[in-house]
């Protein structure tokens, strides 16, 4: 086959080469990793959501009353000021975004600070919420799914707010790169998806008992 | 059912399988693999094949019920099934061909040179078996056949003496950017070590996330900082 082929191939002509030299250090967006690495766990923690979604309404399903019977509503007060600050909060991170694309360290920083500060706001809440839900983990399947939910979003607040408090620093005192500016923009779709997974669980757990 | 199952296994997974690797053990040797162990044991594989299983067709459409040691003398299934246990001595056969053509081939066989099939894919452009490096310089495909095509291109300008790599976009394989990878460093294993003791904590007790959770941050952080 080889001699077929020698008698085939035309002689190769001299490479055009292509100069990689020229390229940047870092790819923005779709040509990060990490851009692939965020949309990917994104994609497995939105499906865990959905399943402790399916397991709520299963169990709510199965029951016959919802909360069960001495356990009161969970707290509207906590709850609805965490949503309002956790959609508050899009703002700065959005700042951050922004400000992380031109690779503006001083307005990245800045942006980055609030934005951790009202992160850490929306935990403290979130304690408030645990408090206000009236009911035990331990206590009912209506106390176990509950406070999963609650619980498995706020690992997600907990995990996004150390990412943050990372980047502040590294932003204010490290020795930068451009590729932590790419950290940044990753980080905010991150702090994107956890506040936009909490809307429809919030619906659910606290509108959806109220609807009856 | 043993008849279908086993055309659907042997013919879409093991013949391939074989197949494969007398195709690019050469590649990874150096040596070719002998052709008349080839041929003769393609022949008796396919052979041994359909002996073994064709007739297991008409047995289960006889009524052959499937994973039996025995039956009676007035089904009248003798001779089909004879017909099956001399099949697979035929592949049986097959298979020793096939093996020892192997052994010879890996020790004895011809050189290959880089490309003795006259592919059109990447792997038959460097040497056999490949040098670490794979490719110098790196080459530049522009086509499903690029080694059948008239000229190749190839990419300069990344660095040798850091690890660097070539990125390129997702869809159309065009250059972004140069990566540079992260040297040896001992917070991977760190992390490692941190989830391993967590997990297996959890199996004792609960706690473990609470004083594990904070040991895997430390880790990430270490292995994050510049």
């Amino acid at each position: 086959m080889t001699d077929a082929r020698a008698a085939t191939a035309e002689p190769r002509a001299a490479p055009a080469a292509i100069d990689a030299a020229r390229l940047p250090h870092v790819g923005w967006g779709p040509a990060a990793a990490v851009w692939w690495a965020v949309w990917s766990l994104i994609t497995i923690e939105g499906t865990v959501f959905v399943l402790l979604v399916t397991v709520y309404v299963y169990l709510r399903g199965i029951a016959t009353a919802w909360p069960p019977e001495g356990i009161r509503l969970p707290g509207l007060a906590g709850s609805t000021a965490n949503v309002l600050l956790l959609l508050a909060s899009v703002v700065p991170t959005v700042g951050a975004h922004r400000a992380a694309l031109r690779r503006d360290r001083r307005a990245t920083t800045h942006y980055l600070v609030v934005a951790t500060v009202l992160s850490l706001g929306t935990i403290a809440l979130r304690g408030v919420e645990l408090a206000q839900l009236h009911v035990r983990w331990d206590g009912h399947a209506y106390g176990s799914i509950v406070w999963t939910i609650l619980g498995t979003h706020l690992s997600h607040l907990v995990a996004s707010t150390l990412e943050d408090v990372l980047l502040c620093l590294l932003m204010r005192f490290g020795p930068l790169e451009d590729r932590h500016y790419v950290d940044v923009t990753v980080s905010a779709l991150y702090w994107y998806f956890v506040v936009a997974a909490w809307i429809p669980l919030y619906l659910l757990v606290y509108w959806l008992p109220r609807a009856g | 059912m043993v008849a279908h199952l086993h055309y659907v296994l042997i013919g879409g997974a093991v013949f391939p399988l074989l197949g494969a690797l007398w195709y690019w053990l050469p590649k990874m040797s150096g040596r070719l693999m002998p052709e008349p162990a080839g041929r003769a044991s393609v022949a008796l594989l396919v052979a041994g094949f359909h002996l073994t299983f064709f007739p297991m067709h008409q047995l289960g459409l006889e009524g052959m019920p499937r994973r039996v040691f025995t039956y009676g003398r007035d089904t009248g299934w003798a001779g089909l099934n004879l017909v099956a246990t001399g099949g697979a001595f035929v592949i049986l056969a097959g298979l020793l061909v096939y093996v020892a053509g192997l052994a010879w081939g890996l020790r004895r066989g011809r050189l290959a040179g880089p490309d003795p099939w006259g592919a059109d894919t990447l792997e038959w452009a460097t040497a056999s078996p490949p040098p670490s490096y794979n490719h110098a310089p790196l080459p530049a495909v522009t086509s499903r056949h690029p080694l059948w095509a008239p000229a190749a291109t190839t990419v300069t300008g990344i660095r040798s003496e850091v690890r660097e790599i070539l990125v390129t976009t997702a869809g159309h394989a065009a250059p972004s950017h140069r990566q540079v990878l992260d040297g040896p460093a001992v917070a991977p294993l760190l992390l490692s070590a941190a989830v391993t003791a967590t997990l297996v904590g959890v199996v004792f007790t609960p706690w473990a996330i609470v004083w594990g959770s904070p040991l895997c941050f430390a880790a990430l952080t270490l292995w994050f900082w510049p």
